[in-house]
């Protein structure tokens, strides 16, 4: 029998990203790489390890290959204690059949027998698609010190994106006294980041009643949450005031990388003291030439560079000619870039190769008219409009 | 193949001043994130020997933090595929140490006797290279032989050390003779890397004991008549690292795409440690040309013709060139190092000069500020 766990945290991970193109046509949107070296689900992890969440239950659906195998026993993010760790929980069959997740409150009620088996006081639901550091401890430290039901944590957004989200509105002591799931007008620009405690006891009774409501979704922000709120338990919205980045399009994900180059970036992958983990690979030294030009650049182990590079990303593994030439882009895992080509503002995703002499992309493009090369046929050339 | 197991020795007298202050050479770091005894423990492992010891000395602190579980290598903890064998006693008590001690495998006979090995391979710690261990392996079976040592034909330009080992041998590659020390007239010299059946060894281990004489390479030396010894050409890469300036001299080898192609083929990594570092990063006013670059530096200067190490920084305005830089070391603004090794943790003030020669680099100790 395990120890009783204060706090679990559920992953969702099982996302398509649609809207990413390309780069989600052969992973789920968690395991996209970002900024060189990293994946999506890396920041989730490494937040969980830093918090002292040591059970995390990682629920995949849609092209789980990859994730599964990069995630493996969740050692990269010293999350595999021995009464703890990573469980990766896809879809199963039991005696009355099975059926794929509907909905984000579906996976996890299709999941109450793990979390019963941990036995918790509290649930933090997560998203395994964001772009951020947070202390979670911090959050279940308000939850428990407001006494809440749910506790939801909030981000101030620009009032033009506020629709694309759930929005709250607070009273002064930050208890929620209004939510709306992607309201056509906004009527506050508190946004719900996807990330929720709940105390264990008040979600599972609710699970149960949404899972027998056949009009539900079946959605944290659709009906779970609502319901609770009309029926009056106590919510309260946890003031979050760091870097977050939710990158659901080709535009939003190039920004968010180009950042990372901003030496002001506040997300700050450099510092030491929080660390942001991933499973590394086993790669020599980048190698750059004698004619190697490079700048303001993130550049990843088992590169050999030897053309000119300047405010781009580089992941593990690329070759750049000689007389190529790298501006504003990002190349994935892999990617080859024969000599005297030519690349502005452009994603180049895994192992594509730019020919020689071949010139991507136009100068100064901007995020809106980025060129995604990717060698899923169908969408080489598609843009990010 | 038949079942094989693998030993890393170590020697705890190869000094290479500064840098074995705090460790002995087999940790050394190497080539931006490796440590020397990456290279004999990749190899065997990718020879799928799954049972190595590993001799420590009296510094073997970094070398089992280096070798943690084996993981990294694939050596399973559950089924004790990696030992750390006690090594370097003779060595304390002031006793000139041999190439392969059988004093130091006494003292670890059940490494040897738990296990149903046939052959066992004794590689040297001080090699850079990417050997197929199973190719000597099925050489040494198809010779039926009871030792294969791998030798290198000497050439010319070869650098010839007071230690080496002259091989002489017929067309069949049958050892006619070694000769310790004055070898230059022989054909080929040892590179520290031999297949010996195991009944063998421990026959020799026995003896030892009551010979005191503890050398094995010194008694295979002696029974070359008795014993079918053959040798194994070896004509790929190879660095044997004995001095500061040999491990200057092989560490810029690595500035040449053709032996990094060599060193650290895909077909046959090379495992090492791994930590979590985030991608270097190269500031807008970096120049770097010709250099290898581990992750999680942050370079803002100028670098050319140098190995930067894990989570160094080179600071604005400051040129370095020539120059090893071990992990986590801090070089400040307009700071000039040329042909200089710095050791770990080593932090180098604004405006600091130091120079070497590629003959004679300047060594800093781990951990010093200047």
């Amino acid at each position: 029998m395990t120890r009783k766990k204060e706090c679990i945290a559920m992953l969702l991970a099982g996302g398509q990203g649609s809207r990413l193109g390309g780069l989600t046509m052969n992973v789920a949107k968690p395991a996209v790489l970002f900024g060189g070296k990293y994946r999506l689900i890396d920041f989730t992890l490494s937040n969980c390890f830093y918090s002292g969440i040591d059970v995390v239950g990682v629920l995949t659906q849609y092209k789980p290959l990859i994730l599964n195998t990069y995630i493996g026993t969740g050692a990269a993010w010293a999350l595999d204690s021995q009464d703890g760790g990573v469980s990766i929980l896809p879809p199963y069959q039991s005696r009355e059949g099975g059926k794929w997740y509907e909905g984000t409150a579906d996976a996890v009620y299709q999941n109450i027998e793990f979390i019963d088996f941990q036995d918790p006081e509290y649930v933090l639901i997560l998203s395994g698609d964001h772009i951020y550091k947070m202390d979670y401890a911090q959050m279940l430290a308000f939850h428990k010190r407001t006494g809440a039901d749910v506790t939801i944590s909030g981000y101030t957004v620009p009032w033009e994106e506020a629709s694309r989200f759930g929005l709250m509105i607070t009273d002064e002591n930050q208890k929620i006294t209004r939510f709306e799931e992607k309201p056509k007008n906004p009527m506050s620009n508190l946004a719900s980041m996807g990330i929720y405690i709940f105390t264990w006891k008040v979600l599972r009774e609710a699970l149960l009643r949404d899972h027998d409501d056949e009009a539900s979704q079946k959605d944290f922000g659709g009906n779970i949450l609502p319901t609770l709120l009309a029926e009056g338990k106590n919510m309260y919205a946890y003031p979050f005031n760091g870097y977050w980045k939710d990158v659901g399009t080709i535009p939003s994900y190039y920004e968010a990388n180009m950042e990372l180059l901003d030496p002001d970036c506040p997300l700050q992958l450099q510092d030491r003291t929080i660390p942001v983990y991933s499973n590394s690979e086993n790669t020599k030294p980048q190698y750059l030439g004698p004619e190697a030009h490079i700048s303001t650049s993130l550049v990843c182990d088992g590169c050999t560079i030897l053309g000119d590079v300047h405010h781009s990303i580089i992941s593990n593994d690329v070759f750049i000619g000689r007389g190529a030439k790298i501006r504003d882009s990002i190349l994935m895992h892999g990617a080859v870039i024969e000599d005297g080509a030519e690349v502005y503002d452009a994603i180049i995703d895994e192992k594509y190769v730019v020919e020689r002499g071949r010139v991507v992309g136009r100068p100064h493009a901007g995020a809106k008219e980025i060129t995604v090369l990717s060698n899923n046929d169908t969408l080489t050339g598609l843009t990010g409009k | 193949m038949k079942k094989t197991i693998g030993i890393i020795l170590n020697n705890p007298d190869l000094s290479l001043g500064e840098l074995t202050y705090v460790r002995s050479a087999i940790t050394l770091p190497f080539g931006g994130r490796y440590r020397l005894v990456d290279f004999a423990l990749s190899n065997l492992v990718n020879s799928k020997i799954r049972k190595i010891g590993v001799f420590a000395s009296n510094k073997y602190r970094s070398l089992i933090d280096h070798l943690g579980t084996g993981q990294e290598w694939s050596l399973s903890r559950k089924s004790q595929d990696l030992m750390i064998l006690q090594g370097g006693i003779p060595s304390y008590l002031g006793r000139s140490h041999c190439a392969v001690n059988l004093e130091d495998f006494h003292d670890n006979m059940g490494f040897f006797t738990h296990s149903s090995s046939e052959n066992v391979v004794i590689c040297a710690s001080n090699l850079v290279c990417n050997l197929d261990v199973s190719k000597i392996l099925e050489y040494h079976e198809s010779k039926d032989a009871d030792v294969t040592l791998v030798t290198q034909k000497r050439l010319g330009h070869m650098e010839s050390l007071p230690d080496d080992v002259g091989v002489e041998a017929d067309e069949s590659g049958r050892v006619l003779s070694l000769s310790m020390g004055n070898s230059k007239n022989l054909g080929r010299i040892y590179l520290s890397v031999m297949v010996i059946r195991t009944s063998l060894l421990l026959r020799a281990i026995q003896q030892a004991m009551t010979t005191h004489s503890y050398d094995l390479v010194d008694i295979l030396a002696r029974l070359t008549k008795s014993l079918q010894v053959y040798s194994y050409d070896y004509a790929g890469y190879i660095r044997r690292i004995y001095s500061l300036q040999s491990y200057y001299q092989a560490s810029m080898d690595l500035l040449n795409p053709s032996v990094v192609q060599r060193l650290f083929m895909s077909e046959r990594d090379i495992f090492t440690k791994i930590k979590d570092n985030p991608p270097t990063q190269y500031g807008p006013s970096a120049q770097v040309t010709n250099s290898f670059i581990a992750s999680g530096c942050d370079i803002e200067g100028e670098v050319n013709s140098s190995i930067l190490f894990r989570e160094s920084d080179v600071g604005p305005g400051s040129v370095v060139k020539g120059c090893i830089i071990m992990e986590s070391c801090q070089i400040g603004r307009d700071v000039i190092l040329e042909n200089v090794i710095l050791d770990r943790s080593v932090t180098i003030s604004d405006q600091v000069v130091l120079q070497g020669t590629p003959g004679n680099p300047v060594a800093v100790r781990k951990g010093t500020s200047i």
